[in-house]
C-alpha cells in the first residue's frame, strides 16, 4: 500500500553534508501495523516527514497504492510527538477541525468528533480548552483529530513519548483498539522496545545515522493484545533479546561514532 | 479520570483564589492610602509650604471640576476630543491591522518597504503636526490624522509580528490536514495572531488621546486639549489639574474596556488575567 522505495535523504550544512537515511525501502501492508525503532537520532522522523510528503527525499520515491506522493495529502495522516492543537480551539473544535476544512455544517462535525471524544474516554470535556487538559488527554485528541478525516496511513511519530509510564500503556491499548475496530495503517515510531513489539504486526529496526534498515521482524504474538501483560510472555522475551542485542550495538556505536 | 488529583487540585486552587483575594484587597488599601497621603499633603501644604498659583490645591481642582460639569462647553469639549480619537484610532488601528495582514502574506511588499516604514516611525509624529493643520484644516481632521499616524504603526507592527511568529508545527499540521493556503491564514495565522493583534490595539490607545490632544493644544476651537491649553495659559493652575484629571480618568477608563475585550478575544489562555506586556 505505502511503499518508500530506495529513499536516501542528505541535509547540507553550512560546512558538510549530512547523511541522514540511506536506502530504505519498505512496502506496508493495508491494514498493518508497523512499527519503527532505532537509536536516537537516526533519521526515524525524517522517514515520516518524507512519507507524509512534508519533505521531499533527496533520492528515491514515496508511493502510496501505486502512485507517487508528491506533497501532503489528506490519505496520509501525521500524528505529531508534540499534541501540536490549536490552543484558542476548545477540544471538539480541536478535534473536527479537518472536517471543518474540507466544508463540514457545524453539527456535523461535532457530531463525529463527540463521538470519537467518546471512544478515547474523553467526553465531558468538549468544550476544554488544551491548557485544562493533561498532556494524556491532548494526545489523544491529537489522534483522533488524525482518524476522524480517515486518512488510508496513519504515521505516528513517537506520540506516547513525553507521557508518564501508566498513560503510556493506557494510550497503547486504546490505540490497538482503535486499530482494530477501524482498519487504519499505522506506521509508528519509538525508542521503546517494548512498545514497538507490543503494538506491531512488524518491527523495523534502524541503524545509527545515516539511518539504514537492519533488520525486519514478524511479531507472532497473537491479538487482541494485552498490553499489560503481554511484556511476561516468552514469545515477546524471545524477540525483544533478539532485537534488543543489535540495537544495543547500534546505540553503543553512536555513541562512539559521534563524539557530539 | 483520577478523582483524587482533581479534588486537590480544585481545593489548591480555592485556597489559592482566597490568597489571591487577600493580596489583591492589601493593594487596594495601599493605593486607596497613596491617594489619601497625596491629597492631604497637598491640601495642607498648598499655601503654606507651596505657592497655589503654581500647584493650585484640592478643592480648587475639585471646584473646577464641579463648575465645567455643570457647563454644557466642557461636554461639548469631551465630545469632540472622544470622537477625534474614536475616529483616530479606528482608522489608525484598521489600516494598520489590514496592512500588517497584507505585508505578512506578501514578503516582497514587506522587505521593500521595511525601512522606510521604520523611518516614518522615528519620525516625531508632533513635528508633523503643524503640516497636518495645513493640510487637513483646524477642525477635527487634522486631529483624526495625527492620532491614526500614531496608532497605526504600533498595530501594523505588532499584527506583521504577530502573524510571523505564528507557531510552524500548527501551520504544518494544518497543512497535512489538507488545509488551503487561504484556510491556514484563516485558522491559523489570525488566530495565532490574535493576541499580538490585541496588543498592539491596546498599546496604541494612549496615543490615540497624545496625538488628539497636541493637534487641539496646537489650533482648535474645541476639545479638552483646547480647554486645557486655555486654563494653562491663563495660568488657572487649578483647572489645568483638573483638565488632566479627566483625561487621566477617561484613559484609565478606555483602558479597563480594552481589558475586558482582550480577556474575552483570548479566552483560552492559561493565564485570563490580561497579561499581555507590552514587550
Amino acid at each position: 500500500m505505502l511503499s518508500l522505495k530506495n529513499i536516501s535523504k542528505r541535509f547540507f550544512a553550512r560546512d558538510r553534508i549530512i547523511n541522514a537515511l540511506e536506502g530504505i525501502s519498505l512496502d506496508v501492508a493495508s491494514g498493518e501495523f508497523l512499527t519503527m525503532v532505532g537509536p536516537s537520532g537516526c533519521g526515524k522522523s525524517t522517514i515520516l516527514n518524507i512519507a507524509s510528503g512534508l519533505m521531499a527525499p533527496t533520492e528515491g520515491t514515496v508511493e502510496l497504492d501505486g502512485r507517487p506522493v508528491e506533497g501532503v495529502t489528506r490519505h496520509v495522516g501525521y500524528v505529531t510527538q508534540q499534541p501540536n492543537l490549536m490552543p484558542w480551539r476548545t477540544l471538539i473544535d480541536n478535534v473536527s477541525f479537518p472536517l471543518q476544512l474540507a466544508g463540514a455544517a457545524k453539527s456535523d462535525r461535532h457530531d463525529r468528533a463527540a463521538e470519537l471524544i467518546a471512544m478515547v474516554g474523553l467526553a465531558g470535556f468538549e468544550k476544554s480548552y488544551p491548557h485544562e487538559l493533561s498532556g494524556g488527554m491532548r494526545q489523544r485528541a491529537n489522534i483522533i483529530r488524525t482518524l476522524i478525516y480517515s486518512p488510508k496511513v496513519i504515521l505516528m511519530d513517537e506520540p506516547f513519548g513525553p507521557l508518564d509510564a501508566q498513560t503510556r500503556v493506557l494510550l497503547q491499548d486504546q490505540l490497538l483498539n482503535i486499530w482494530s475496530q477501524t482498519g487504519v495503517t499505522i506506521i509508528f515510531i519509538t525508542h521503546d522496545l517494548h512498545e514497538a513489539i507490543g503494538l506491531g504486526d512488524r518491527v523495523v529496526l534502524l541503524s545509527s545515522r545515516p539511518g539504514r534498515i537492519i533488520r525486519v521482524d514478524k511479531v507472532t504474538m497473537p491479538r487482541p493484545r494485552d498490553v499489560f501483560r503481554m511484556h511476561d510472555s516468552t514469545d515477546f522475551r524471545a524477540l525483544y533479546d533478539a532485537i534488543w542485542v543489535e540495537l544495543e550495538r547500534q546505540v553503543r556505536e553512536q555513541k562512539v561514532g559521534q563524539p557530539r | 479520570m483520577n478523582t483524587a488529583s482533581d479534588e486537590q487540585e480544585v481545593y489548591q486552587s480555592q485556597a489559592d483564589r482566597r490568597a489571591k483575594q487577600q493580596y489583591r484587597r492589601r493593594v487596594a488599601i495601599g493605593q486607596i492610602t497613596v491617594i489619601v497621603i497625596v491629597i492631604a499633603v497637598w491640601h495642607l501644604g498648598s499655601g503654606r509650604l507651596f505657592d497655589p498659583f503654581y500647584v493650585g490645591s484640592p478643592l480648587g481642582v475639585a471646584k473646577v471640576l464641579v463648575d465645567d460639569f455643570g457647563d454644557p462647553r466642557f461636554w461639548n469639549d469631551l465630545r469632540v476630543t472622544g470622537t477625534e480619537m474614536t475616529l483616530g484610532y479606528l482608522v489608525g488601528g484598521l489600516s494598520g491591522i489590514a496592512l500588517g495582514i497584507l505585508f505578512a502574506r506578501w514578503r516582497l511588499a514587506a522587505d521593500i518597504f521595511d525601512p522606510f516604514f521604520t523611518g516614518l516611525n522615528s519620525l516625531p509624529r508632533i513635528a508633523l503636526a503643524p503640516l497636518l493643520v495645513i493640510w487637513f484644516g483646524i477642525d477635527m481632521a487634522s486631529k483624526v490624522v495625527l492620532a491614526a499616524t500614531l496608532v497605526f504603526f504600533l498595530t501594523f507592527f505588532t499584527t506583521l509580528s504577530g502573524i510571523r511568529n505564528v507557531d510552524q508545527a500548527l501551520v504544518d499540521v494544518a497543512r497535512l490536514m489538507g488545509a488551503s493556503d487561504r484556510q491556514i491564514f484563516r485558522y491559523v495565522m489570525l488566530p495565532g495572531a490574535a493576541a499580538w493583534i490585541i496588543n498592539g490595539l491596546k498599546m496604541s490607545l494612549p496615543y490615540a488621546l497624545i496625538g488628539v490632544i497636541v493637534g487641539e493644544f496646537l489650533i482648535a476651537s474645541s476639545g479638552l486639549g483646547y480647554r486645557l491649553n486655555l486654563y494653562s495659559t491663563s495660568y488657572n493652575t487649578n483647572g489645568t489639574f483638573a483638565m488632566l484629571l479627566v483625561m487621566m480618568a477617561l484613559m484609565m477608563g478606555l483602558n479597563a474596556l480594552m481589558g475586558l475585550v482582550e480577556r474575552h478575544a483570548l479566552r483560552w489562555r492559561a493565564e485570563t488575567t490580561a497579561t499581555v506586556q507590552p514587550y
